[in-house]
């Protein structure tokens, strides 16, 4: 398992406890404009992704793990060009994937700021 | 209100493309709406540039630009389908999708046809023909008019797009044409069941599980209280004859009482059970059983009318007359119903 991206996280929106709460984590990259920052995870990534992500990967939050399942097609760019990315933690079955999702399983809960996110998988 | 300034004011209608979603959204500027969002990344987005060109707006990079909502024309969007989908519609902005998206995620009920359009391109994004509506400050400016008729393209119109003309463009598109009317018969098909089954959930979700709630609560109350049991044993003596069931059948369908002895039943429970009793060893002729059961369910359904009217949509006008007017009427037919059923049960 080698780590392919990094991110520190800088805030949590006021409403993106409701959405964790909900199994959705939106993360952005700051900056940010104010209508998302609401319900987001704002994190400051240092360089882009190393690679695409995959299911099977792991998504880490602090101590908090998350096992990719599905990728959407869009995930990888949103990534990419806006550090954003939407996890949906244990989507009941049947859920359809939307296009810039990914769905994995595992908890979350908010993460405060200074907590280390990362994306880590085989490596490619 | 139509400000006269000096900036030009010109709607700009934006349609759905292919495998869009929404009817269009027509968008203008006013005194405080100067401003189009792009909220795609990557600085501005074409058709973010093109609504901003026509419309007389400023397009700006919604990332590294802070702009007041009520500053906002539009917000255009590429977006995989959960948070800027959902954010913008919320806060009453219209938003414009350059991908196909669809209402879905967390956000969805806030993403309706008069904010949202989606699959744009650049093609999609024409002057509005028909610029006759007054400019309107404040909130009826947030909520773009549904695009009048002539606006919307027409299946013809969409169809045309297709193939070119020419003879060969002709013969393709009666070919094709049989099975596009076949194609689009089986999608509004579908469609149609789809918005019933959603409006099916809805409905179960925003009426039927509250009311039910409702009489959950109601029939708690009823029953800790024992208001009604102990009218039953009140009123059980006076059910052996006749003039004693039309009684009963009035004063449960008193409008002030019906609607708290409807759920639970326990009137019906406590006289239906002595008079069933009674009949059953023959200390009371058969043909008061049906008399009685029409006595005491005089109040059945008193309770449900307002939630079924709400459930036939009813306005709440029609609530506020028709529940009443319910319950009233009750306390004619409820005794009728028993002076029905008792000359019914001659001869049994």
């Amino acid at each position: 398992m080698s780590v392919y991206y990094e991110s520190t996280v800088l805030r949590a929106g006021n409403e993106a406890g409701d959405m964790v709460e909900g199994g959705v984590v939106i993360l952005y990259a700051d900056p940010i404009p104010d209508a998302l920052e609401s319900v987001s995870v704002v994190h400051g990534p240092a360089k882009g992704p190393e690679r695409e992500i995959r299911p099977g990967d792991v998504f880490s939050l602090g101590e908090q793990r998350v096992e990719l399942v599905a990728v959407g097609e869009r995930a990888h760019e949103n990534l990419c060009t806006l550090g954003h990315i939407v996890v949906y933690l244990n989507p009941d079955e049947g859920t359809s994937l939307l296009p810039g999702a990914v769905h994995g399983r595992g908890t979350v809960t908010v993460p405060a700021a200074g907590v280390r996110l990362a994306l880590s998988g085989a490596a490619s | 209100m139509s400000e006269m300034e000096t900036h030009t004011s010109r709607a700009v209608f934006v349609k759905p493309g292919p495998g869009g979603w929404g009817r269009g959204l027509l968008l203008r500027t006013d005194g405080t709406r100067t401003k189009v969002l792009s909220v795609t990344g990557g600085g501005i987005h074409p058709v973010a540039a093109r609504i901003a060109e026509l419309a007389g707006a400023e397009a700006v990079d919604g990332f590294t630009t802070t702009v007041p909502d009520d500053q906002v024309v539009a917000a255009v969007i590429n977006c995989g389908g959960t948070a800027r989908i959902g954010v913008y519609p919320r806060k009453g902005i219209p938003t414009v999708d350059v991908y196909p998206g669809a209402p879905g995620g967390p956000l969805a009920q806030f993403i309706t046809e008069d904010l949202f359009v989606s699959a744009v391109g650049v093609d999609q994004v024409a002057p509005s023909t028909t610029d006759d509506a007054p400019v309107e400050e404040g909130a009826a400016a947030q909520r773009p008019a549904v695009p009048p008729r002539e606006e919307r393209p027409s299946s013809r119109e969409v169809a045309a797009t297709v193939a070119g003309g020419g003879k060969f463009g002709q013969t393709f598109n009666s070919v094709t044409g049989v099975f596009v009317k076949f194609g689009s018969g089986v999608g509004s098909f579908v469609n149609t069941m789809l918005a019933a089954g959603r409006q099916t959930v809805d409905l179960t979700l925003k009426t039927i599980l509250p009311f039910m709630a409702y009489v959950s609560l109601l029939l708690g109350i009823v029953t800790y209280t024992g208001v009604a049991e102990w009218m039953g044993r009140v009123l059980s003596p006076i059910a052996s004859n006749p003039i004693g069931l039309v009684a009963i059948s009035f004063v449960v369908a008193l409008p002030f009482l019906s609607p708290i002895l409807g759920p639970g039943a326990a009137i019906a429970q406590v006289i239906g059970t002595l008079m069933g009793s009674q009949i059953a060893i023959g200390a009371l002729p058969v043909q008061y059983a049906l008399p009685t059961l029409f006595a005491i369910n005089g109040q059945v359904g008193c309770d449900f009318v307002p939630v079924g009217l709400a459930l036939g949509e009813a306005k709440p006008e029609t609530v506020a007359v028709g529940t009443p007017a319910v319950l009233v009427s009750r306390m004619v037919t409820a005794p009728l119903a028993v002076v029905i059923a008792w000359a019914a049960s001659f001869g049994l």
